[in-house]
């Protein structure tokens, strides 16, 4: 008998602590690799196959910031790709909506629409990204990259970059 | 039978000081004796703390169990704190339950605004006008695979608004060729957006007004009205077959 309640109590615990680390994935923070170039030198850059995966920055993905949508100028954030719903994009929020955006390479400037966001990858010689598939919907965003934890000698804390000579906020 | 106990389990615990457990029929013996001896100094009304002297003899006596055969005694004292614990874990447990389910697998939504009737049937805003309204049953099951047919019902964040919610009938996949209504205008659905309508065309702003959405931003599937009970159904799926023209 005190095999069967030692499991059962261990079952328990365990469907306890599942449940809380999936709400806490789902609402306040979660970990995630980030693969492909388009961010180096902040992130390094890694093959999306194995076994390249294996050597790819750990960052630490915070959900706080979507409760009032607290986004600044140069934060990294997570989105979901707007041609591809299945996939998710790491890249740096460059402008807010209503904010001017100068197009990099052309001498187009845009003005960002309500509820839209410009998003650009540093790497910009490889980066899908606003160049690419234009405005972001705010409501694709899934979260922000504050730091950096693996591997040991790249633990720092992700900074914001400005890119304030090509955007004018309203 | 006090100081019997007592005495045997000095005599055993000077003896056996090194040891960590007397096994076999004498240990539970001495278990079972030192078990009752325990339970009838735990005073009748528990609310009391006991005395100092019964006290120690408790301590002493839960004590030299645990050294002898490894019970932890103590286990079977229930004080007054417990229920509430026990209460509390139990609430957090089902309150932790009830956020998963409803992040990951279905929801219940109160609708407002006229742009889905006759399909939905909507309360004013602020209560108790909440409660005429049709409360409806949103699955997200479908989120996993992005399964969605032509004609669901769905629920997504507004491209213009990211803090609002709307609930439109989905009209086209990506991919499909689609006539835009009260023109001539034929566009394709580009790749990861999809085309959405309200069933009420006059009071509805849906992707006439702000184009193909990403799919990305569709948070669930609206599959039955639970209230109020007159109004019980399942939501049917209408495709608009003249107007849609799939790959």
């Amino acid at each position: 008998m005190g095999k069967w309640s030692t499991m059962w109590l261990f079952t328990k615990k365990s469907v306890t602590g599942a449940l809380i680390g999936l709400t806490i994935s789902d609402r306040y923070g979660f970990i995630v690799p980030v693969t492909g170039s388009s961010m180096h030198p902040t992130f390094s850059a890694c093959d999306a196959r194995f076994p390249g995966y294996l050597k790819a920055d750990v960052v630490l993905v915070e959900k706080f910031c979507l409760e009032k949508y607290k986004f600044s100028h140069g934060d990294v954030i997570t989105f979901k790709s707007p041609t591809n719903h299945k996939q998710t994009f790491v890249k740096r929020l460059i402008a807010l909506p209503g904010d001017w955006v100068q197009v990099p390479e052309s001498s187009e400037i845009l003005k960002i629409p309500e509820g839209h966001c410009w998003v650009e990858g540093d790497n910009a010689a490889c980066s899908l990204d606003s160049r690419s598939f234009g405005f972001v919907p705010l409501g694709l965003i899934q979260g922000r990259v504050t730091h950096v934890i693996w591997p040991p000698q790249r633990i720092s804390q992700v900074e914001r970059k400005k890119a304030i000579e090509r955007i004018s906020p309203h | 039978m006090l100081s019997l106990a007592l005495f045997t389990s000095y005599c055993f615990y000077r003896q056996h000081r090194t040891d960590s457990s007397i096994a076999g029929p004498a240990g539970s013996q001495l278990l079972a004796i030192m078990r009752q001896a325990y339970e009838s100094l735990v005073p009748a009304d528990s609310r009391l703390l006991p005395t100092p002297d019964i006290y120690f003899v408790r301590r002493f006596l839960s004590q030299s169990a645990v050294r002898l055969t490894g019970v932890n005694l103590r286990k079977f004292d229930m004080g007054t704190l417990n229920p509430l614990w026990f209460f509390m874990k139990k609430s957090m447990t089902v309150a932790l339950f009830g956020i998963t389910i409803s992040d990951r697998y279905a929801t219940v939504y109160s609708l407002t605004g006229t742009s889905m009737s006759p399909t939905f049937t909507t309360s004013s805003p602020g209560f108790p006008g909440y409660l005429k309204g049709d409360i409806v049953l949103v699955e997200k099951f479908c989120l996993e695979k992005y399964k969605f047919s032509r004609g669901d019902v769905i629920a997504f964040k507004s491209p213009s608004d990211h803090k609002r919610e709307f609930v439109k009938r989905l009209i086209a996949l990506p991919g499909d060729w689609m006539q835009i209504p009260d023109t001539s205008d034929i566009l394709k659905i580009p790749e990861g957006h999809c085309w959405v309508e309200g069933d009420n065309k006059e009071f509805s702003l849906d992707s006439r007004h702000f184009g193909p959405i990403p799919l990305g931003l569709v948070q669930g599937r609206v599959t039955h009205i639970i209230w109020p009970p007159q109004r019980i159904s399942k939501v049917e799926r209408k495709v608009a077959m003249e107007r849609v023209r799939s790959t």
